[in-house]
């Protein structure tokens, strides 16, 4: 099989530091989270299933009432002051979860084939675009995914499984296993 | 004899040899062959022998649905028993042995079984092996087991890869033949993705092979055409060599593709397991041609028509010189002209209709060919392979008219639509009368969650079984599907397809009309399963209605072909037995798989010691690794056992290191347990409800033990809670309940009241918690530590946020071994720095880890309980003697109410006792049951008790043990018997706690 940068069978695994992780949970509906969210992020709050990216900084969109916030490790202490100032006095939860999961890079043009072995929810191109943030399976775990630009995704998992979910992608990697339905 | 033509073949390539074996023999196919098609190239007949009575066996058909030609492909750890060999691609160097003989094909000393036919009628296992009672244990079941089955399961792991693939499509179309090729173009055009999957090896179904005409090209030209502009529409996948095996509800398709056909293909993956869900499933299966039942129509050399011109036309095989044809319809003159346009010799066509006219028969009768109207087949002739028929009237009773010679009696009874995948999530089927076949009622499809049909059925598969009906067809049932996904269905002219009229078949099932006796026992039905035509006499005469019931009687139907071919037959046979019409005696119920699925491609990736079934680990899991743990699976986690040294028994480990926790100082880690955050207003109400006991009275920075019940009052969750802030609690719970206990919390939050104001957070990875533990643990602790670990500033069930050393920590003072105890708590991430760390700062107290055997047997100490040990689901608090940690000034808790039914205050239940065997080292085995002298209602000794844990502690040099006794603390002194394996061990029933009662240690 000849290499090059266009074989849709050459998909690279790359477990990330994941940084900073916050997750947030209140009513997504408020207008000060939203402002606020602006002020760390740059965009406001997500909606229904999506991930609003922003440099090293993205918010997304866990459940009717659960936000990830991913933020530089050293910015998590102030960001987590700054949230809980702003929501004072409302029912609102801001946990550091920096820790709570592991982060994956899968890079190459076969990378939605990849995900397609492990995952029922659509990852087409049409149902997953970037702007889009999905909470799902891979293998037999939990997993949420997203893509940050054409072939390149970025997975997290629990901390825990983070071992089984390393050897699932090196394994969904092999190649010649990807049967390029998405590359064409 | 069967041989390779001179010329002709559509999907072989002649310049291409390939080498394969059969049964140790040296065989010479082509590219392109199947399996059958190369073994009858090679005069290979006999193929394997059928299940019941042996008898010989021989290619009938040439696609999925043949009943015979089973054989077992590869050999040592890539063997595969029971493979199709029509529809098992040809690879070089295959080794290919038949099955269900002994000593071989040629003779089978099982045989005998055949000439005992007569002694083994359909239900004969029900009827004779009843008596005597022991004997099926010891003599029937095994001698039937060594009998029964046709290929022997392979030994060795499979090497190969196997992989599932997960789509999302608006239309999936099932069937790669003209109607399925039309209707993926429809779907497409209309801009819905479509994934059209076939199971051969090429487009167009029988459209090619029976030279239909389409839009005034051949088929081949236009499925070429319509191939290539499918790719165009972009939104279109194609597969080939997949097979759907199953529709389940909600548009969840699963099917399974064959990836590597050839050894040089170099695929690393065997087959793909695609898991399909459509919003639409639209069935282009076509249809399958059934057979006919006469007397020897099983002997080698019998095939179906169909099967019979594609071995000549596909792959240039002659599977005999002779071939006469028995039909009721006109497409069985198809194989005739093909026949004859090979030069083969078509003795005659029995034609059971007494009136044979039309467009294929015309063209058959100017070839030269003599159609015997009104004709039957009274008997095949021959009983290695045939070698002629007796001819009769099909009206009469069988009396033979004459006799023909000949190798290949081809037969075709008539072609059922391939409804199988419509049954499988509950399509409902109409018997159409004049076909003599039951088609789909596409007014009771299979129903999708918006109460539209999730299934639509086009051409053959519908009942269309003339080709140039087919477009109006799937035109009609396209428009439908693609409205009801929301699309417009773009208008585009039909293809023509041009073919010749058939005229009507005559339903024929038996031959003759007025079959014997002699005849019925050897007209087979079931040619897998050896079921004749008077397996089903028999079964109607003992009372036999229901079709399901015939079909487990006589087990038809119940082969790896799932009768396919003969399904229908046996179903009409039956109602004519029982003087009923057909859909009164109704079908059978399809279920998936439609075809044999290989266990490897259901599990996928999921196998081998680090996929088959995930493992979580804590961070500290590589110490324990390098330290060669012996692991526990504990949940979904694995966790260290113990720790043995250098040849050290496990349990010489376990003593060693509970002692050191008794005697000095161990750690042990317990990042495992679950840590949910509870937070809001309303968060003490809720855990008000949700423990048995008060929490919202809990002062902040101290922490409590409490319970968790479920519904019925039954204990299912124990642990720590700690009050982090006014509204704020971090509730440790079972490290196997975390997910659980989380699930469940936000279960009652999310239904029933939903209107507090509490947020939960499943923080179990978030933190790495470490638990010092040993009259020493303050000394370690405060060596990193410093300031306000004392017992002053941190008593026993208190908790305090702590700068400790270079960590950013919570520290509690909680205990499960009964000693001195610091659990720390920090992010994982740094959790295997702060591991390292006590064990330095702990290395001049001698600490030791300890696993989690040691932690059992150190609160069993204590008399502490364990959730799954002395709790099953049927144990409340009360039980275990709980009462102080059950809130009495509580309204209501989960549990409360049920804990006031009758049988849950009732004096009797089993109550938590300590055991003391009497002999101090007897072995107490979890599980085993006290007996009381008094016998029960059932005469049995009455069980009065049970061990719920045992151990040997080295701290007592005792066994000691927790029970569950009747009426338990009252018996305190008496002593029991327990059953332990077959020995009565004597015990005394004590107190439950039996080391320091005081809690000095614990207090310290």
């Amino acid at each position: 099989m000849p290499e090059s940068a266009g074989n849709a069978s050459i998909v690279t695994v790359r477990r990330l530091d994941p940084g900073g992780m916050i997750m947030i949970r209140g009513d997504l509906a408020d207008g000060r989270l939203d402002a606020t969210l602006s002020e760390i992020t740059g965009k406001g709050t997500p909606s229904t299933r999506e991930i609003n990216l922003s440099g090293d900084r993205a918010s997304a969109w866990m459940s009717p009432d659960e936000l990830l916030l991913f933020v530089p490790g050293a910015s998590v202490r102030p960001t987590l002051e700054q949230l809980n100032e702003a929501m004072e006095g409302k029912h609102f939860l801001a946990v550091e979860v920096s820790s709570l999961r592991a982060m994956f890079e899968i890079e190459g043009l076969g990378a939605r084939d990849v995900l397609a072995k492990g995952t029922p929810a659509d990852v087409s191109p049409n149902a997953l675009p970037v702007g889009l943030f999905c909470r799902s399976r891979l293998g037999q775990v939990q997993a949420a995914f997203w893509t940050i630009g054409e072939g390149v995704f970025r997975i997290v998992c629990r901390r825990s499984e983070a071992g089984y979910v390393e050897g699932w992608l090196e394994s969904a990697t092999t190649p010649g296993t990807i049967p390029g339905y998405y590359t064409g | 004899m069967s041989t390779r033509l001179a010329s002709g073949g559509r999907l072989i390539d002649r310049r291409r040899n390939i080498e394969f074996k059969f049964n140790g023999r040296r065989f010479r196919g082509l590219q392109g062959d199947t399996l059958a098609s190369a073994l009858l190239a090679n005069n290979q007949i006999l193929i394997g022998r059928s299940f019941k009575y042996h008898r010989r066996r021989g290619i009938v058909s040439s696609g999925v649905e043949d009943p015979n030609a089973l054989v077992s492909v590869g050999e040592g750890d890539r063997l595969v028993p029971n493979q199709r060999a029509t529809s098992t691609e040809l690879i070089d160097g295959m080794a290919v042995r038949s099955q269900n003989h002994w000593p071989s094909l040629e003779f089978d000393i099982g045989t005998t079984a055949n000439f005992l036919a007569r002694m083994l009628p359909a239900g004969f296992y029900y009827k004779t092996f009843i008596q005597p009672r022991a004997a099926w244990k010891n003599l029937f079941e095994p001698l039937i087991r060594q009998t029964a089955g046709l290929g022997q399961a392979p030994k060795e792991t499979d090497p190969d890869r196997y992989e599932h693939f997960n789509v999302n499509v608006d239309v999936l179309v099932v069937g790669g033949g003209v109607s399925g090729l039309i209707a993926a173009e429809r779907a497409a055009r209309s801009k819905a993705s479509v994934l059209l999957i076939e199971q051969t090896v090429e487009w167009g179904g029988r459209s090619t092979v029976d030279g239909v005409m389409i839009d005034d090209q051949t088929a081949n030209a236009w499925v070429k055409g319509t191939l290539s502009r499918l790719q165009g529409y972009g939104g279109a996948n194609l597969l080939l060599r997949t097979t759907a095996i199953g529709i389940y509800d909600h548009g969840y398709v699963v099917a399974l593709q064959r990836c590597a056909p050839t050894s040089e293909d170099g695929s690393p993956l065997r087959m793909r397991l695609w898991r399909i869900r459509a919003r639409k499933v639209v069935l282009a299966t076509g249809a399958i041609e059934r057979s006919i039942c006469f007397r020897g129509n099983d002997v080698p050399g019998v095939m179906l028509a169909s099967a019979v011109r594609d071995y000549v036309l596909n792959y240039g095989v002659s599977p005999g010189d002779r071939t006469v044809i028995v039909t009721n319809n006109d497409d069985a003159y198809r194989t005739a002209i093909a026949l004859a346009e090979a030069g083969l010799n078509v003795p005659a066509i029995l034609d059971v209709r007494p009136i044979v006219e039309g467009d294929l028969p015309g063209k058959a009768r100017k070839m030269g060919v003599e159609i015997k109207p009104g004709k039957a087949v009274g008997a095949v002739i021959g009983r290695r392979r045939v070698t002629g028929v007796s001819i009769c009237s099909q009206a009469g009773e069988g009396s033979v008219l004459e006799t023909l010679d000949c190798d290949v009696v081809a037969m075709s009874g008539g072609w059922s639509p391939t409804v199988h995948l419509w049954g499988h999530c509950g399509g409902k089927l109409d018997w159409d009368e004049s076909g003599g076949y039951f088609r789909p009622d596409t007014g009771r499809p299979p129903i999708n969650a918006d109460g539209n049909a999730m299934v639509h059925v086009v051409g053959a598969a519908d009942g269309e079984l003339h080709a140039g009906s087919i477009p109006g067809n799937v035109e009609d049932r396209l428009k439908k599907t693609i409205s009801e996904i929301g699309l417009r269905p773009t208008r585009a002219g039909l293809p023509k397809v041009a073919a010749p009229e058939d005229a009507q078949m005559l339903p024929v099932w038996l031959m003759p009309q007025g079959m014997k006796e002699a005849a019925r026992s050897k007209s087979w039905i079931d040619f897998q399963n050896d079921v004749k035509v008077s397996d089903i006499d028999l079964a109607a005469r003992e009372g036999y209605e229901s079709v399901e019931h015939t079909k487990r009687y006589t087990t038809l139907g119940m082969g790896t072909d799932q009768g396919k071919i003969s399904n229908i037959n046996g179903l009409v046979i039956l109602s004519g037995i029982l003087n009923k019409p057909v859909p009164e005696v109704g079908t059978t119920t399809f279920r998936p798989p439609y075809t044999a699925v290989t266990l490897g491609a259901i599990a996928g990736e999921a196998r081998g010691p680090h996929l088959f079934r995930p493992v979580r680990k804590t961070p500290i899991d590589s110490w324990h690794e390098e330290r060669s743990a012996y692991w526990e699976p504990v949940g979904d986690w694995r966790r260290p056992y113990c720790y043995p040294g250098e040849g050290e028994s496990v349990e010489k480990a376990v003593e060693r290191e509970s002692l050191r926790v008794r005697r000095t100082v161990g750690m042990l880690d317990a990042s495992t347990l679950g840590k949910l955050l509870v937070q809001g207003p309303d968060a003490g109400k809720f855990l008000d409800m949700l423990y048995t006991n008060m929490m919202s009275s809990l002062p902040v920075g101290r922490c409590r033990y409490g319970l968790m019940c479920n519904e019925n009052g039954f204990l299912m969750d124990d642990g720590v809670v700690a009050r982090l802030g006014e509204n704020e609690f971090l509730c440790h719970t079972t490290t196997g309940g975390a997910d659980h206990i989380h699930a469940w919390m936000e279960e009652w939050l999310q239904t029933e009241w939903w209107n507090w104001k509490v947020y939960t957070a499943n923080l179990t990875d978030q933190f790495a918690q470490i638990a010092v533990a040993g009259p020493d643990a303050r000394k370690v602790v405060e060596k990193i530590g410093g300031l306000g670990l004392d017992s002053d500033s941190l008593p026993f069930m208190r908790w305090t946020p702590v700068q400790f050393g270079k960590f950013d920590a919570h520290i509690f003072r909680i205990s499960f071994t009964g000693e001195l105890s610091f659990e720390i708590s920090v992010p994982a991430s740094q959790g295997l720095e702060l591991w390292e760390t006590l064990l330095d700062a702990g290395q001049a107290f001698d600490i030791e880890p300890f696993g989690t055997e040691a932690m059992h047997l150190l609160r069993a100490e204590k008399g502490f309980i364990m959730i799954g040990d002395e709790t099953d689901g049927t144990v409340i608090p009360q039980d275990l003697g709980l009462n102080w940690a059950i809130s009495s000034k509580k309204a209501d808790f989960l549990g409360k109410r049920a804990q006031q039914r009758i049988a849950q205050t009732d004096s009797n239940r089993w109550q938590l006792v300590g055991l003391e065997p009497l002999e101090s080292r007897a072995k107490l085995t979890t599980g085993s049951h006290a007996l009381s002298d008094e016998l029960s209602e059932f005469g049995h000794p009455r069980m009065i008790g049970r061990v719920t844990s045992s151990y040997f502690s080295p701290i007592m040099n005792r066994t000691i043990g927790m029970g569950l006794v009747e009426r338990g603390p009252e018996r305190k002194g008496e002593i029991l018997e327990f059953l332990v394996g077959k020995e009565q061990v004597k015990v005394r029933i004590v107190d439950h706690v039996f080391y320091d009662k005081e809690g000095t240690q614990l207090h310290a």
